[in-house]
């Protein structure tokens, strides 16, 4: 090959192998025999198409990988050579990116010599006496499988026996002969004990799809959520590769997107047009648009949903990792890898949960010693569990360590001058966690090698905020640390209200507001020079959204309308000129320098092709203002 | 015509509270039994469309009377009536031959929209 048009694929199936690999790493401690197969195979496979390219540096470095674990196979994979299988993936990946970029990777010689002295170290003590783990068989990646189709099948979350509607797909398939193995497999469900919320089924040679499709559509409570074909190495492989995301490359998706965005504004603006009222078939066409432009969009949205796990395998690892350098003893354990986010989501979460993850293991998980003394388990545990919920998606990150030192946060608070001696003590535990996310607030006596540089949590905070969604955080001193990320799906599409304030239009997300209320001048309250108005019994401060944008108020009517803005479990009456509609609208980014303005969250265009700006409400207040 | 119902559990609450669900225009109890031989006899006595299966009965259990019925229909109806934990004997049953199944506490609307899929009707 050594050519161009095979650029593109090559990028996508390099990274597929190295995600693979990475999950297979971070699968576990010890070194069984198929996890090592696997990832040989990926190795393999990344080596065959960077020499085909003409990318020595990235195929010396794979080789020099496929070298370690075919020891690995005879020997076990220690948890040395992990970290050194990741570290070369990762730097392939660097290496890979580049490539992307239009440079050329070198050969990293370092690295390559690394890799060779561990094999040799390995050699000498297995020519000491060791044995072998596994008897060494037939490259793995030489005995690719044929094509197969693999079905996923989703069960019904409400069924009282999920495990037995898995168990009847799979009788189904096996009485048409269709089935060959499965995840869960039959054993497994008829073992019982399991509630399985889908089952990926590998089906025989020449297995037709629509035979298939119907047969399961025949069994209550399940659904074919996909049907893929697959290059096979084994049914592990079967039911790892099928949840592997299609792979169209992102920029087809972001254009799909912007596409599906642009069909949205034009159905808006031919919905506000005169005859699409006056006229009944036009209306009726109009209308039919505005359904399908609306399961596009859901389309194209669950389109660019990607699994957690591709930032989420990793952690486990790099916890692993991180202990062992402390000397610490700690089992990282991840949950529901395989939600989904937007892809953009997913990018942003890295870091933040890199973050939260490093700082449980230096800060929140003590020494074993220290564990002991206080009665606990020597053993800590992190758990980042993901389920469906909140907003759409919530993120748990949670340890059982020490906890948060709420008087060292205090001290701390006190000695920046970000609070007096006084207040400090009144303040309550939820306070004192809003301040350790205010922007370089650290209460790390000292500057470790692993966390209190780089990112803080006030970066942690912003990045959710940025992605729509919400951190929490809960801790018991003694038991540990939780925080929480409540997050949407995604945010390409919301749903939001139209407002006015002084002659300009701007759009507030639904999900900020709690009610629109209208009062009279009359219900208007004076407290200490503030504006209040009474919200459900309790009195809430208000402000003027033309005041905070500082433009000129319209002069005031009779009626005086409030958004009341939520922000945890506390309000805000925002005042606006005009209520003017309920929209869905497309939210698009703002470009530099406008998304350096705190308060504007994005902007959309309307039905007649004007732009408004969407604000985030409780930046634009700032979260002080509510009561 | 209505659908013709045979009714096997060994409860006389259960039967009669089956028999309550049944009270539609759609269908109608041609009998009972109270165990698997029972089942299997008043199987062959009223060729019913329909039968709800208890599991765990006396005598002869409600997986061998599928077992034995489905040898000699393949097109009856079986619906086995379950309970929570009893879902690797549900399985068993599925093997044996039966077509689905309901688990108690039964909802009517539950198990119409079961036994409605059940006989495609």
């Amino acid at each position: 090959m050594g050519n161009e048009k095979y650029r593109d694929l090559f990028l996508g199936e390099t990274r597929a192998h190295l995600d693979d690999a990475l999950k297979a790493l971070a699968a576990g401690g010890g070194g069984d025999a198929l996890r090592v197969d696997d990832l040989f195979r990926h190795f393999h496979s990344i080596k065959g198409m960077a020499a085909s390219m003409g990318l020595g540096a990235i195929a010396s470095l794979a080789h020099a990988v496929e070298d370690i674990l075919s020891d690995a196979r005879r020997w076990g994979l220690k948890p040395e050579w992990s970290f050194l299988v990741q570290e070369t993936a990762d730097r392939i990946s660097a290496m890979v990116d580049m490539y992307e970029a239009g440079g050329a990777p070198e050969d990293d010689a370092a690295l390559e010599a690394r890799l060779k002295a561990a094999c040799s170290a390995r050699a000498e003590a297995g020519a000491r006496g060791a044995t072998p783990a596994t008897a060494p068989d037939a490259a793995p990646g030489a005995s690719a499988g044929s094509t197969a189709l693999v079905v996923r099948v989703d069960i019904d979350a409400a069924s009282k026996m999920p495990a037995t509607r898995a168990f009847m797909v799979l009788k189904k398939l096996h009485s048409l002969g269709i089935a060959c193995a499965s995840e869960p497999s039959e054993a497994e469900l008829r073992a019982g004990g399991t509630r399985p919320s889908s089952l990926v089924v590998r089906l025989a040679p020449g297995a037709r799809r629509e035979d298939a499709v119907e047969a399961i559509n025949g069994v209550p409570e399940v659904a074919v959520a996909s049907v893929e074909s697959h290059e096979m190495t084994g049914p592990a492989a079967a039911a790892r590769r099928s949840k592997l995301p299609a792979r169209v490359s992102p920029e087809i998706l972001d254009r799909l997107q912007e596409q599906a965005g642009e069909l949205f504004i034009i159905h808006r603006e031919l919905a506000s047009a005169p005859p699409a009222r006056e006229d009944l078939r036009l209306r009726e066409a109009v209308g039919a648009l505005h359904r399908a432009v609306r399961d596009l969009h859901e389309t194209v949205t669950c389109a660019r949903l990607v699994p957690l796990d591709l930032v989420t395998a990793r952690i486990p690892l790099r916890v692993r990792e991180l202990a062992l350098k402390l000397g610490k003893d700690i089992e990282a354990e991840v949950r529901g890898g395989d939600v989904g986010l937007d892809r953009s989501h997913v990018e942003k979460l890295e870091a933040p949960l890199q973050h939260l993850v490093r700082n449980a293991v230096d800060h929140g998980i003590e020494t074993p010693h220290e564990r002991i003394l206080a009665g606990k388990p020597p053993r800590g545990t992190i758990a980042v569990t993901a389920a469906r919920g909140g907003r759409g998606v919530k993120i748990e990150i949670r340890d059982d360590g020490r906890g948060l030192d709420h008087e060292r946060i205090r001290e701390a608070a006190v000695a920046r001058g970000i609070v007096g001696p006084d207040r400090a003590l009144t303040l309550g535990q939820q306070d004192l966690y809003d301040l350790i996310c205010l922007p370089g607030f650290s209460t790390a006596r000292e500057v470790s090698a692993i966390s209190g540089r780089g990112v803080g949590m006030d970066v942690v905070k912003q990045a959710v905020s940025d992605m729509g969604g919400e951190m929490s955080i809960t801790s018991t001193p003694g038991l540990g640390t939780t925080f929480t990320l409540d997050l949407p799906v995604s945010m390409v599409q919301l749903h939001a209200m139209i407002v006015g304030a002084s002659g300009g239009e701007y759009a507030v997300p639904a999900a900020n507001i709690a009610e629109v209320v209208e009062l009279s001048r009359g219900e208007m309250l004076v407290e200490g020079g503030r504006p209040f108005i009474r919200w459900r019994g309790v009195a809430i401060p208000v402000r003027s959204l033309s005041e905070i944008l500082s433009v000129q108020a319209a002069p005031p009517e009779a009626v005086f309308r409030f958004l009341v803005i939520e922000f945890k479990g506390k309000h805000l009456g925002l005042r606006v000129d005009r209520v003017d509609a309920e929209a869905e609208i497309v939210m698009r980014p703002l470009g530099v320098p406008l998304n350096l303005v705190s308060g504007f969250a994005g902007y959309s265009i309307l039905g007649g092709g004007h732009p408004v700006l969407i604000l985030d409400p409780i930046k634009l207040a700032g979260a002080t203002a509510f009561a | 015509m209505p659908k013709k119902v045979l009714v096997v559990d060994d409860a006389v609450f259960m039967r009669n509270m089956i028999r309550d669900i049944f009270k539609a225009p759609e269908f109608e109890v041609v009998a009972e039994a109270t165990n698997g031989v029972e089942a299997v006899e008043k199987f062959r006595e009223f060729k019913p469309d329909l039968i709800t299966m208890d599991i765990v009965m006396p005598f002869r259990s409600g997986i061998e009377a599928t077992r034995e019925i489905r040898k000699l229909d393949a097109g009856v109806v079986i619906v086995m009536c379950s309970a929570l934990g009893q879902e690797t004997l549900v399985m068993e049953a599925i093997e044996a031959g039966a077509n689905d199944f309901i688990v108690k506490p039964f909802r009517q609307e539950e198990v119409m929209k079961v036994v409605k899929k059940a006989l495609n009707i």
